[in-house]
């Protein structure tokens, strides 16, 4: 009998080995199998509320680019923004073409100052339903990349129109569309797990959408395929310096005693208005309710809540708000003190504008007239004077026929002891460096036109100090101030009829005089904001 | 013999550790797609809910009787389930509502009108267009399902949604809202599973006052 010679055994070990290690792999890419659409899926999601936010954030950039470049006096250069060579009708507008917005095709002084007037008209409420809107040609950024925080790979093209009514084209307002654009991961074109979400999320899987072209200007979207796209736009909406009754950037300090008060007319309505459109009188039932009022005066971070207009009882028939300060979780306001003489559902602290500097024109003009007296030119051209030093005097010579116009750039102070008579016939706008003070009556009175849209005055104040504007006595004034950088003092008993916008306002002693709002100022002046009017995300395209 | 014995133990643990895994894996990965489906539903619920509370001029209520309740001035929540429903405004943008129609892609002009500029046509701004959420049985799936409606055309949104609940809140503002949605399933659990929350903030802005 031979002996048994001992079997090999490690064939038998490997084979179980590769066996076990197969099953393990199979159970693996089982599991990968079943799990990348998920991943994918949550991928696709995130690309998806990317391209939202990105469209956004390009909306944020032409909105920032809309403030360096359209407002105050000095249109912008719109620095890497391109014009669309051939001058195609925007696909939303029914009327015209305006001239490109690249190039500044209103940067002459005059034309400014047209502007400034409102074209020659004084209300913005002309229209008619259905009016036709005249549109720029369009300006677009193209391809911007932008830094995600989900790290995909993003980018914007941001294309904006300006759109002026037919009948108005004071009132510029602007059209922003915007499409961003984000990646998806290689292999995203196999498909998506319901068939539902498709239908929603709207990818580009192998081919760009052929209606996402139009978006598209300039180079072609360098985000390779397969990705997802988003288009959002919005109509924006000009924000003119005399919007309001009463606008401060730091404190109002209204007063504690007597019957001061704010209200609003219209003098461009003679249901609003007292003959002429005068301010019909406190009393008088033409007397409006728009008499608003607002501070943007921000709060510290580690005290959000607090009084930033002190109302101390005083009369506003209108809105009043503030940046911020009201402690939601209470019944009071607390951004607003003494408040006891307003209406509870007209107060807010959701107001968030900024009061920009409005430097004047630039340029040297007519020395004063020798013989005290400023002339005026027409509307469409009027005479400029600069005057450097103080002006203690104003004497203005009506034109003979017609509406004159006349601008005076004071580098010094204004200070009047007698009254500034505006005549009907005039337009008047004031640049003023100094301080600035009035004793007595202000375009109101005999010989004044009484209209608040006939004077316009702009502090715009260089210094390390803060300028002032002092109106004492009882005489009343009517005119549109706007001083960012000036501290308004004004006495009790004085009545301003128009607009006043400065750095603080404060009451210097009781009196029953008031701010009376002529809401004919709101579309006048230079634009000094915007607001989003419109918000539309294109889901169709 | 012993050794057969041994190897047949040993390779019988093995095969039985790797049977056992696969089960345990086999109900994971089932349990992974219901709530993996579960929450894709609830993502699309949530994003299409958003996407138009986003861009909405006005938004309503309905109760469970079918009652509507304007969100204005006043906080609104609804549970969407059967008449109980959402109701979203959006501002016209569209030439055409029908999906064969030439316009439907296409944008309406602007135009202005006495106090601003809108979408519209020579004849005037456009009407805004409501947009409802429900949850009902829809005979065409044949099942419970999320339905979009705009300008009366119907769109599932997400099928078999018996188990998926819907919570959306206005706040008084008329400004804010958040979202609440959440699912339910015997094979992961009795207990709802609150998997997304979002809150939000619409951007088309009230003009109803200055400032």
């Amino acid at each position: 009998m031979k002996p048994l010679l001992p079997r090999p055994t490690h064939g038998g070990v490997i084979v179980i080995t590769l066996a076990t290690v197969a099953a393990l792999s199979f159970l693996a890419a089982y599991t990968l199998t079943r799990s990348a659409p998920r991943v994918r899926m949550a991928y696709q999601n995130a690309a998806w509320q990317e391209a939202r936010v990105a469209a956004e954030a390009g909306i944020d950039a032409a909105m920032n680019d809309l403030y360096v470049n359209a407002t105050g006096f000095s249109p912008g250069a719109w620095p890497g923004w391109k014009q669309e060579a051939a001058p195609v009708a925007a696909p939303t507008s029914s009327g015209g073409l305006l001239g490109g917005l690249l190039g500044g095709a209103t940067s002459t002084l005059s034309g400014i100052l047209v502007s400034l007037l409102g074209g020659g008209t004084t209300s913005s409420t002309t229209t008619t339903p259905g009016t036709a809107v005249n549109s720029a040609a369009p300006i677009y950024l193209d391809n911007v990349r932008l830094s995600a925080t989900t790290g995909i790979a993003t980018e914007v093209d941001v294309r904006l129109w300006a759109l002026e009514p037919v009948s108005n084209p004071n009132a510029r307002w602007f059209r922003i569309r915007c499409m961003a654009t984000c990646a998806l991961p290689p292999g995203s074109a196999a498909g998506t797990p319901a068939n539902l979400d498709a239908r929603l999320r709207r990818f580009s899987l192998k081919n760009v959408r052929p209606a996402l072209r139009n978006d598209d200007p300039g180079r072609p979207s360098s985000i390779p395929l397969p990705n997802i796209s988003r288009v959002i736009e919005i109509l924006v909406e000009p924000i003119h310096s005399f919007e309001l009754a009463l606008w401060t950037a730091g404190q109002i300090t209204l007063p504690p005693s007597g019957s001061w008060a704010i209200d609003s007319f219209d003098s461009t309505d003679p249901k609003k208005s007292g003959p002429g459109g005068i301010y019909p009188g406190s009393g008088s039932p033409m007397v409006q309710a728009n008499g608003h009022i607002a501070s943007s005066a921000a709060h510290a971070f580690d005290s959000p809540y607090g009084a930033t207009i002190l109302a101390n009882g005083t009369r506003v028939n209108g809105a009043a708000a503030t940046d911020g300060g009201d402690d939601h979780a209470t019944k009071e306001h607390e951004n607003i003190s003494g408040t006891f003489a307003m209406d509870p559902a007209r107060i807010h602290d959701d107001f968030n504008r900024q009061m920009i500097p409005l430097p004047r024109p630039a340029g040297e003009f007519l020395p004063p007239p020798a013989g005290g007296s400023f002339s005026t030119g027409p509307q469409s051209s009027p005479l400029v004077y600069s005057v450097h030093g103080d002006l203690k005097t104003v004497n203005i010579t009506a034109p003979a026929t017609g509406t004159g116009a006349v601008v005076i750039m004071i580098d010094g102070n204004l200070d009047l002891a007698k009254p500034l008579v505006i005549p009907p016939s005039v337009i008047a706008i004031l640049f003023v460096r100094g301080n600035i003070t009035f004793r007595d009556r202000v375009n109101s009175g005999p010989g004044s036109s009484n209209l608040a849209n006939h004077l316009l005055i702009f502090a715009e104040g260089t210094g390390y100090q803060n300028q002032t504007l002092r109106a004492s006595g009882t005489a009343p004034i009517c005119a549109a101030f706007y001083g960012p950088r000036t501290d308004a003092v004004v006495d009790g008993a004085v009545d301003w009829i128009g607009s006043l916008s400065a750095l603080t306002f404060r009451i210097a002693s009781g009196g029953n005089g008031g701010i009376h709002y002529d809401e004919s100022l709101a579309s006048l002046g230079p634009v000094i904001g915007f607001r989003i009017a419109r918000y539309i995300e294109d889901v169709r395209e | 013999m012993i050794e057969l014995m041994v190897s047949m133990a040993v390779s019988v643990a093995v095969i039985g550790a790797l049977l056992i895994s696969s089960m345990a894996m086999q109900r994971s990965l089932n349990s992974n797609k219901i709530y993996a489906d579960a929450y894709s539903d609830q993502r699309r619920v949530a994003d299409y809910i958003g996407r138009e509370l986003r861009r909405a001029v006005g938004m309503a209520v309905t109760d469970p009787a079918g009652l509507r309740t304007d969100a204005t001035g006043t906080p609104a929540t609804v549970n969407i389930s059967d008449r109980a429903s959402l109701i979203v405004t959006l501002p016209a943008y569209y030439r055409s509502d029908g999906r064969d129609d030439p316009g439907y892609e296409t944008p309406l002009a602007v135009v202005a009108d006495a106090t601003r500029l809108d979408y519209g046509t020579s004849a005037g701004l456009s009407q805004p267009v409501e947009v409802s959420f429900r949850k009902m049985f829809f005979g065409k799936e044949n099942c419970v399902c999320f339905v979009r409606q705009e300008a009366g055309k119907d769109e599932v949104i997400v099928r078999h949604a018996e188990n998926l609940y819907v919570q959306v809140t206005i706040a008084a503002d008329g400004q804010t809202g958040s979202m609440k949605t959440w699912f339910r399933s015997s094979a992961i659990g009795p207990a709802p599973l609150v998997s997304t929350y979002d809150r939000l903030l619409l951007r088309n802005p009230p003009l109803l006052y200055r400032p």
